[in-house]
């Protein structure tokens, strides 16, 4: 019972962390703006000469056949070149990699002064894990690594009892990471050591984890019937019912349903983030980090002479 | 104003470790009680305010405020209103306790480190020996 307090409590202070901070939001549209260039500067020009015919930049990665009277097409006249193939897609997904947790260690290090009281901008944040580089390269290369032998492993096992095993494996790489990441951004420590931090770190909290990332989940649900599919529901029977089949506001109802969706994942997820924080500073500090309150401490924050 | 916190017998004297596994507060409550019975604070000393110790700690200021809660509980240190708070005594069980958790946290940090290094316990205080030859 206990925990689940602390785990409201905590919940609570993360809702007001993010409240405050909105601009918290800003590193993960920065994180998922920067995976996009990447993606589209790694691929676009691979479509484009696909599409135009031009096989230049094809070449270091494939052979391509001359055209026959059976493959005219040119995306049937590749032949791939394995090697080189899978060192740049391998170091694509190692920079998306470290864009991901480069800005995810600047939201959590700005989380993490701002619950001790301090006030902290955009720009700062990324200071601060610029400060952290060498721990969130490291960080970067190892989870990486763990994701790709996760998802090759993925592909290759058929036995039913193997799969179940590597799913569990999977969510407990999920779980550590989840709580990790913190660690990262607190301590800039080695991968290893950040993943025995976790474990320590789990075992004491593992109740305010749970209740929390479920608590979490239920807010965002709620939230997301009360504020998408309510009123998203009520301007498509407005649209088609009520005010003499007006298709835009109909239209407008279908389309809050995802908007939103995808709004209040991103909030949410943002959340969940501060949450991680917040549980890291509960589990190392043994205190529930509620926001100072000056007033409230006044016994203690006399100035000195 | 505040007194220059590089300076603070307090702040100079507390070593938090995050990964020590034992709540910051009780490392803090333990490490003030150490230093007064170590002679190191005074009765009557003036401690410094949450704010500033959080913020030199890199802490939340509410565990800072915790640590004090107890200690003022415990009867080690007195805060009083619009003054600010200032140390009691600690009596001499309390204080070796206190001292003796300190010491067991030096202990795990040392065998932490140890590890780090790729040095066993032996291996590590040959070394010390060593570097106090060479300073003799």
């Amino acid at each position: 019972m206990n925990k689940i307090k602390e785990a409201w409590a905590l919940i609570k202070l993360s809702g007001r962390v993010l409240g405050r901070n909105p601009f918290l939001v800003a590193y993960i549209l920065a994180s998922g703006l920067g995976v996009s260039v990447l993606f589209g500067a790694a691929l676009t020009p691979m479509a484009v000469n696909l599409n135009s015919g031009n096989t230049q930049l094809l070449e270091p990665y494939a052979r391509v056949l001359p055209a026959e009277a059976g493959k005219k097409k040119l995306t049937d006249r590749i032949e791939p070149h394995w090697a080189p193939l899978g060192v740049t897609a391998a170091a694509v997904y190692f920079a998306g990699s470290l864009i991901i947790v480069f800005f995810n260690v600047a939201f959590l290090a700005s989380v993490k002064r701002i619950i001790n009281g301090k006030k902290v901008t955009f720009k700062e944040g990324l200071g601060l894990a610029w400060e952290r580089r060498s721990a969130v390269l490291q960080w970067a290369l190892f989870s990486a690594t763990v994701g790709v032998i996760i998802n090759a492993l993925k592909g290759y096992l058929d036995n039913w009892l193997a799969r179940r095993v590597l799913g569990l494996a999977e969510l407990g790489w999920k779980l550590a990471v989840f709580l990790a990441l913190p660690v990262v951004a607190a301590e800039g420590v080695t991968p290893l050591q950040a993943l025995r931090r976790s474990g320590d770190i789990f075992r004491k909290t593992w109740g305010q984890t749970f209740a929390g990332g479920v608590g979490i989940g239920v807010v965002q649900l709620a939230v997301w019937l009360l504020v998408g599919v309510v009123p998203g529901i009520v301007l498509f029977y407005l649209g088609l019912y009520n005010t003499g089949s007006n298709y835009g506001l109909a239209l407008a109802g279908v389309g809050w349903l995802p908007l939103s969706l995808i709004l209040i994942g991103l909030v949410g997820e943002a959340m969940l983030m501060v949450f991680r924080m917040v549980l890291y500073v509960f589990a190392v500090e043994g205190v529930v980090p509620e926001e100072y309150k000056e007033a409230e401490c006044a016994w203690f924050v006399a100035m000195r002479a | 104003m505040e007194r220059d916190t590089n300076l603070d017998p307090v702040i100079a004297g507390l070593k938090i470790d995050h990964r020590s596994g034992r709540p910051v507060y009780a490392q803090i409550a333990d490490g003030i009680k150490a230093l007064i019975y170590g002679s190191r604070l005074k009765p009557g000393f003036q401690l410094p305010t949450v704010r500033a110790l959080a913020e030199a700690l890199d802490i939340n200021p509410n565990t800072a405020a915790r640590a004090y809660r107890e200690l003022e509980h415990e009867g080690v240190i007195n805060s009083r209103v619009g003054r600010g708070t200032f140390v009691e005594g600690v009596g001499k069980a309390e204080g070796e306790k206190a001292v003796e958790s300190r010491l067991k946290e030096l202990e795990l940090e040392f065998q932490s480190r140890c590890v780090e290094l790729g040095l066993n316990k032996a291996q590590f205080l040959e070394y010390i020996r060593k570097g106090q030859g060479e300073k003799k």
